[in-house]
């Protein structure tokens, strides 16, 4: 029989990736909740209308699925970010709260969460799970979300041992892929690098500092397939795994690659005036190797070209004939 | 201790119908020049006085937070939503949400200082004392997981509040121990331990049946104690800070029953342990050096005092 998995937050950059997987794939029946954004349109993902934070709505999407992968994120403090950044804090705590309560009364028997890394410190060796220090200060700008994801991490594994479900915490590096954000004013470093190189008009880029803040930088398929390995072969009931590449790139380095991959003649210059930290996070994914089996697949340069391919079709084509 | 510097000020109390707040309303109703607005959800006892103004209120709703707190110099939140019976973080999780908005609406309002009553609950179970550092040294016991890491978690929040925002609001927390005392809460459903077994005790239930093993060790604060922690806090400190506030003495679950038996005068209980049921956790002391350093607070009601008025207090309301 088929199994029912639901994505939270379908319509998102991982949420789009998995859906668009798992419709594929033997075994699922795959529903998505939307919300802000249009629906999906691809006949073998059923798309429910969802506000997270509505508790009917929230029991109405999930009944009777087999499989939730939670990758939805408020929005509600989008304007309050850079000003307020606490207002809107506790908005994805009760959101996530509501989903895994509905998860534990209607027994669902498997909850996947997406976590991140923020709570790491920066380091030269690479981090495994355990070496999360809750006493060392968290940086800064990454204190409110960083402490809602370890807290979040922690209801997954109090839900676990309360009822039936059983949980995956995913902390995953820097993820980039197919349908990310490449819109400058919302994008991350992977998708604005990406953007800026292959739509640079005067031949030159400008790299905000000095370009030496390292990202371990992982394609979302191999995300996507590390979800498909948790859901097969996860033995415990509470599960929290370091998903990434497991090495770091400077900023520098990624605009270099992506320049010399797009084939373009670009110069690129560092804006010094603007900060820069010699910041740098690598995962130790031996956990997800040894219990999972799972090992990414796919490496940089590959990402970067199948991404480039993508974008080429997908971004600029409907730019030109928009043009 | 002297609330002078409490003149002309308006204070918000949350939770005010409680234990924590009736208390500290029936310290502020002798100050006229204190302005009190008390917040009520469902139940309670209430304190008349002129300069007690109660609202009516669900803290869940940011609406609600935003019209209690206008206008307010300092703010004392202690509503929580307890329920010891219903496992599933429902009340738990109310108390996050309530803690967010009002911290929301404090800020957004200006509020001069704004005091949590968090809990000692966030910390692992220890007979060490902890010290306000030793929080994350382990997780919480599994029986207070829960509610041990969202204690933590709107501790994180206050910091942010008070530290990391352009404006900042000053926030301080304090982790008092378990506390007692009249006017507490009684309800076998929500209470916690010592006010569970007064009741049974002043009830004459016999046998007295208790789960575990009665060895399990608390720090029990008399609620006055507690109450002029708040005022000291308030009074002295000016930037974020986090204080440990209890009796600094550890009695086994045992060691209470018996003085409560003592107290009572109830010689012929028969007890009995049913170390069969679920765990608490062994142990969960502080150690109070820092509120003694900075506030100059030690408590100063014995476990042996406090339980006398709460005994004759229950005895006298004829529960």
């Amino acid at each position: 029989m088929r199994k029912k998995l639901l994505i939270c937050g379908a319509t998102g950059f991982i949420g789009r990736n998995l859906a668009e997987h798992f419709a594929q794939a033997e075994g699922f029946e795959v529903y998505g909740t939307y919300f802000k954004s249009p629906p999906l349109e691809n006949n073998k993902i059923k798309m429910i209308y969802a506000d997270l934070t509505n508790r009917n709505d929230v029991e109405r999407a999930i009944e009777g699925m087999d499989v939730l992968i939670q990758a939805a994120a408020t929005t509600s403090g989008a304007k309050d970010i850079v000003s307020k950044p606490y207002y809107h804090v506790t908005d994805n705590a009760v959101m996530n709260s509501l989903i895994f309560r509905a998860a534990f009364e209607r027994k669902v028997p498997r909850v996947i969460f997406f976590s991140c890394t923020v709570m790491y410190q920066s380091g030269e060796v690479a981090m495994r799970e355990c070496d999360f220090d809750a006493n060392a200060e968290m940086y800064p700008n990454y204190f409110g979300v960083g402490w809602t994801k370890v807290y979040i991490e922690k209801m997954c594994e109090f839900y676990s041992r309360i009822g039936p479900t059983q949980y995956t915490a995913i902390r995953h590096s820097n993820i980039y892929g197919p349908w990310d954000k490449y819109d400058l004013e919302k994008s991350h470093v992977f998708g604005a690098t990406m953007t800026k190189v292959l739509t640079a008009k005067d031949g030159r880029i400008v790299v905000w500092g000095t370009g030496e803040e390292e990202r371990d930088l992982l394609y979302v398929s191999d995300l996507v397939h590390f979800v498909e390995l948790a859901i097969e072969r996860q033995k415990t009931k509470f599960g929290l795994y370091n998903v990434g590449l497991g090495r770091a790139i400077s900023v520098a380095e990624l605009v270099k690659k992506i320049v010399v991959i797009s084939g373009k003649c670009i110069a690129i210059e560092y804006d010094l005036s603007k900060p820069s930290l010699k910041t740098g996070l690598f995962l130790d994914t031996a956990k997800a190797a040894d219990e999972l089996g799972w090992a990414p697949k796919v490496g940089l340069d590959e990402g970067i070209r199948k991404t480039m391919d993508w974008y080429n079709t997908h971004i600029l084509s409907t730019r030109r004939l928009l043009n | 201790m002297n609330l002078n510097f409490l003149k002309g000020k308006k204070i918000l109390i949350t939770g005010a119908t409680g234990l924590m707040g009736t208390h500290t309303l029936l310290r502020l109703k002798e100050l006229p020049d204190v302005f009190v607005r008390a917040t009520v959800h469902n139940r309670g006892s209430f304190v008349g006085a002129s300069n007690i103004a109660y609202v009516k209120a669900d803290l869940t709703q940011a609406d609600d937070c935003e019209r209690v707190v206008e206008g307010m110099d300092y703010v004392l939140m202690f509503a929580a939503k307890i329920d010891r019976q219903n496992l599933s973080g429902d009340s738990t999780l109310q108390t996050l949400d309530m803690n967010a908005k009002m911290m929301k609406a404090a800020h957004n309002a200006g509020v001069k200082k704004y005091l949590w009553l968090s809990s000692a609950t966030g910390y692992p179970s220890s007979s060490v004392p902890m010290a306000e550092d030793d929080m994350f040294r382990d997780d919480p016991h599994e029986s207070n997981f829960l509610l041990g890491w969202t204690v933590r978690f709107i501790e994180k929040l206050c910091e942010a509040y008070a530290l990391k925002m352009r404006k900042p609001m000053p926030v301080i927390v304090l982790r008092p121990t378990a506390i007692y005392g009249p006017w507490g809460d009684f309800d076998y459903a929500t209470s916690h331990v010592l006010s569970a077994l007064v009741r049974r005790v002043v009830a004459r239930e016999n046998p007295l049946e208790i789960w575990g093993t009665g060895d399990s060790c608390r720090d029990f604060i008399y609620v006055e104690d507690v109450v002029d922690a708040c005022f000291l806090a308030l009074e002295r400190v000016e930037r974020y800070d986090v204080f440990n506030i209890g009796s600094e003495r550890a009695n086994s679950v045992k060691e209470l029953l018996s003085l409560i038996l003592e107290i009572d005068n109830f010689p012929d209980a028969k007890v009995v342990f049913d170390g069969s049921k679920p765990a608490k956790a062994p142990a969960i002391l502080v150690n109070c050096r820092h509120a003694k350093d900075v506030l100059g607070f030690e408590a100063k009601i014995s476990l042996a005092q406090g339980l006398k008025k709460t005994i004759i207090w229950l005895r006298n309301t004829g529960s």
